[in-house]
């Protein structure tokens, strides 16, 4: 975009449109970040005037956390346009704070931003100095001594009591510092103080990470960015067997892992996997990453390779340490390529994939069984048991009953020939009806009745054929459908 | 009626099973349980041919939308159980319905389906759970003569089998010619089967024909399920004509 061009958005601020950014050449004349919409056109007609886009500017937040995430894990928004960043114990991985701190502003200048980077030891503090300081580093002990010269605009505090505050005669932070504390509570309420106690450091202010923090993490830095699968996964298998030694001292195993790998050029993959045994051995959390690759289909944009992969325990059961033992040896084992199994191809293929018969306490036969994802029964849990004056069901059913032209005698015989699939069937026997009233007491019908009828044809096929709507009573002409198989 | 003996002696046989205190089943049982070496049909006349039975660790070729339930009735009990197919098969011939597999003597406890857009899906997926050695049996179903199951891919699927150790069933829905790697291949027809005494439908009856048997002859046959014992019985030839069209219920 023409960037010499001045250029504003605007959005709706109460009742009127209003200036909310400005690029630095409208800046240039005057205008201002409140201004109305209206009197900044009159002054200059040919005013660039873009509507404002908060969705997409919290997309734009979004992507730069992410990005963040690769000098540290605990990374927080602070909209419309900030990101807090807890360094504590990071710092010393990039030759310390100061070295951090400029390698973040050279990475996020690099992408087009201008960007204002602060280190403190309070959340206020750092957040003040970003915005209205001249210093980016501060010595813990510091904050009021730099702070005093900023203005009160500088706590957070909200528009009408900065106000409130200038019109006593209150300007900066070393005014309201000087002050005695009882009568600033009693004016301007308690949120006052504790948004100064907060930058000086006298209360506590931890930061909420957008993302929960795993307990066990580890990671690994490359001096030599790598890009091919095969170089990665042998990475997430040593990082995995490191992780597996922290969970296997604390008694527990990962069920859900995430690895971030993160692009040179600061773009961020987040891939995750769910395990259904608790996993600690490399090798087998790298065979689910692989399944997960493989089954995304996606084409493996490396660009100029990774520099940076973590690997998280974002979910962990107990798993009890492992001790071979010689007779039930061969069970185990069994047991355990058995959840491998289920894993992996719930990795490759998408967790639901897998189903399992459920039974319902429902009437129609659709609805008393059906498959359902092999994570939503617990394995083992008996089914209800069946009603044994229920006739021979069908061992397939389709999952919708197809249309057939049927000849049957009427008010409720069995059919004598039908049409289906474009083929007519002879009827040689047949057994029914079976009477299956839909289930009056929900909502939402289920159509009329059915009357199942359990038909031979003259080739020998044995189907499932039902009558819906009764004859005389529901309907004139009941339509015929064939809903499943018995051979 | 022997529809309703069905569900009576699964009732039963479940009742005694948790009087017995191993009504609670896990996955996948004890080491004790090893997967048998062969699934037999119970007819003298056909396990002879095929050397005793189906053998474990090979593949079997089924042709015919039958085939599927012909492999269920086979498949030995006390291990997992996979079920795999393209949603086009299993769109034409049927979802998996749990009370009807339930009548065919399955543990649905131990059925675990897959119901996958593409064939080459299903045939890596079945790979998979087929070199896993405490599956007991693999049912890949295709629709149509299953044209992804090539030489190639059933040779897969047999030395996956034969790392495994289970039972690997391969059921198309249209007998094809294509050159298979299979150790027995099988043509499934339903034909009409035996009148029970009272008008309404007997026994259920298939006409088999062997093809292909790396271990004996080849051969034709016509079987008949029979409900309430789950056996394979040799059927005599039955003439549907016998009895009139008549209504039970």
């Amino acid at each position: 975009m023409e960037t010499s061009l001045p250029l504003v958005l605007a959005g709706r601020r109460g009742q009127a449109q209003r200036l909310v950014a400005l690029n630095a050449a409208a800046t240039a004349l005057g205008l201002v970040p409140g201004l109305g919409l209206a009197d900044a056109q009159a002054r200059f007609p040919a005013l660039r005037v873009l509507p404002e886009d908060p969705a997409a500017d919290g997309h734009l937040l979004e992507a730069l956390a992410d990005r963040a995430e690769r000098w540290t894990p605990l990374v927080a928004l602070d909209a419309p346009d900030g990101l807090l960043l807890d360094i504590t114990g990071c710092a010393h991985l990039f030759g310390g704070e100061a070295a951090l701190a400029t390698a973040i502003r050279r990475h996020v200048a690099g992408l087009g931003f201008s960007v204002r980077v602060a280190v403190a030891g309070t959340v206020g503090c750092a957040w003040a100095l970003a915005r209205y300081g001249r210093q980016a580093m501060v010595a813990a002990g510091a904050e009021a001594a730099l702070l005093a010269p900023l203005p009160l605009a500088c706590l957070r505090l909200a528009g009408e009591t900065v106000a409130g505050l200038a019109e006593a005669g209150l300007e900066t932070v070393g005014d309201l510092i000087a002050r005695p504390r009882a009568p600033l509570a009693a004016r301007y309420g308690a949120g006052l103080l504790r948004r100064l106690d907060q930058a000086l450091g006298a209360v506590d202010e931890p930061i909420s990470p957008r993302r929960p923090v795993a307990d066990h993490l580890v990671e690994r830095r490359l001096a030599e960015p790598v890009s091919l699968e095969t170089q990665v996964l042998g990475l997430i298998e040593c990082l995995g067997d490191s992780l597996g030694a922290g969970l296997e001292a604390e008694g527990r195993g990962a069920t859900r892992l995430e690895a971030s790998l993160f692009r040179v050029d600061g773009v961020q993959r987040r891939l995750a996997v769910g395990a259904g045994r608790p996993l600690r051995r490399g090798a087998e959390i790298a065979r689910l990453f692989a399944e997960r690759l493989a089954g995304a289909g996606e084409d493996w944009d490396a660009g100029f390779g990774f520099d940076l992969i973590r690997l998280a325990a974002v979910e962990t059961a107990r798993l009890a340490p492992e001790q071979p033992d010689l007779e039930a040896g061969a069970g185990v084992a069994a047991e355990a390529a058995f959840d491998l199994l289920l894993d992996r191809l719930g990795a490759r293929l998408g967790p639901d994939r897998l189903r399992r018969p459920a039974a319902a306490d429902r009437h129609h036969p659709e609805r008393a069984a059906a498959l359902v994802p092999a994570g939503v029964t617990p394995a083992g849990a008996p089914p209800p048991e069946q009603d044994s004056r229920i006739p021979a069901r069908p061992y397939r059913l389709l999952a919708r009953p197809e249309p057939v032209e049927a000849m049957a005698e009427v008010p409720d015989g069995p059919p004598r020939r039908f049409r289906w699939r474009g083929r007519l069937h002879e009827v040689a026997r047949a057994e029914g009806p079976e009477r299956i009233a839909p289930e009056w007491w929900r909502t939402g019908g289920d159509g009329p009745t059915r009357d199942y009828f359990r038909v031979e044809t003259a080739e020998g096929a044995r189907l499932w054929l039902y009558r819906a709507g009764l004859f005389g009573q529901e309907t004139e002409r009941p339509s015929w459908y064939l809903h499943g198989f018995f051979l | 009626m022997n529809i309703n003996a069905m569900n009576l002696h699964d009732l039963l046989r479940r009742r005694i099973a948790r009087i017995e205190g191993r009504g609670e089943y896990s996955l996948p049982a004890d080491p004790g349980l090893r997967t048998p070496a062969l699934a037999a049909f119970g007819l003298s006349a056909l396990d002879e041919v095929l050397g005793g039975g189906l053998a474990a660790g090979t593949l079997h070729e089924v042709a015919g939308p039958a085939g599927a339930g012909l492999c269920l009735r086979l498949a030995p009990a006390a291990r997992p159980l996979f079920w795999l197919g393209t949603e086009a098969g299993f769109a034409t011939a049927g979802l998996p319905h749990a009370p009807g597999l339930e009548g065919l003597g399955l543990d649905l406890r131990r059925l675990f389906c897959l119901v996958l857009p593409r064939a080459e899906d299903v045939l890596w997926a079945a790979e998979e759970a087929l070199r896993c050695r405490a599956v007991g049996a693999v049912l890949v179903e295709l629709p149509g003569p299953g044209k992804a199951a090539d030489l190639t891919a059933t040779r897969r699927l047999s030395l996956a089998a034969r790392d495994g150790g289970g039972f690997a069933f391969l059921v198309r829905h249209q007998a094809t010619a294509e050159p298979s790697a299979a150790a027995t291949r099988w043509t499934v027809a339903p034909v009409p089967g035996p009148v029970d005494g009272f008008g309404g439908l007997g026994e259920t009856a298939l006409d088999l024909t062997l093809t292909k048997n790396r271990r004996g002859p080849c051969g034709r046959w016509t079987i008949t399920w029979r409900r309430d014992d789950r056996r394979f019985t040799l059927a005599t030839p039955a003439d549907p004509a016998a009895v009139p069209l008549r209504r039970a219920g």
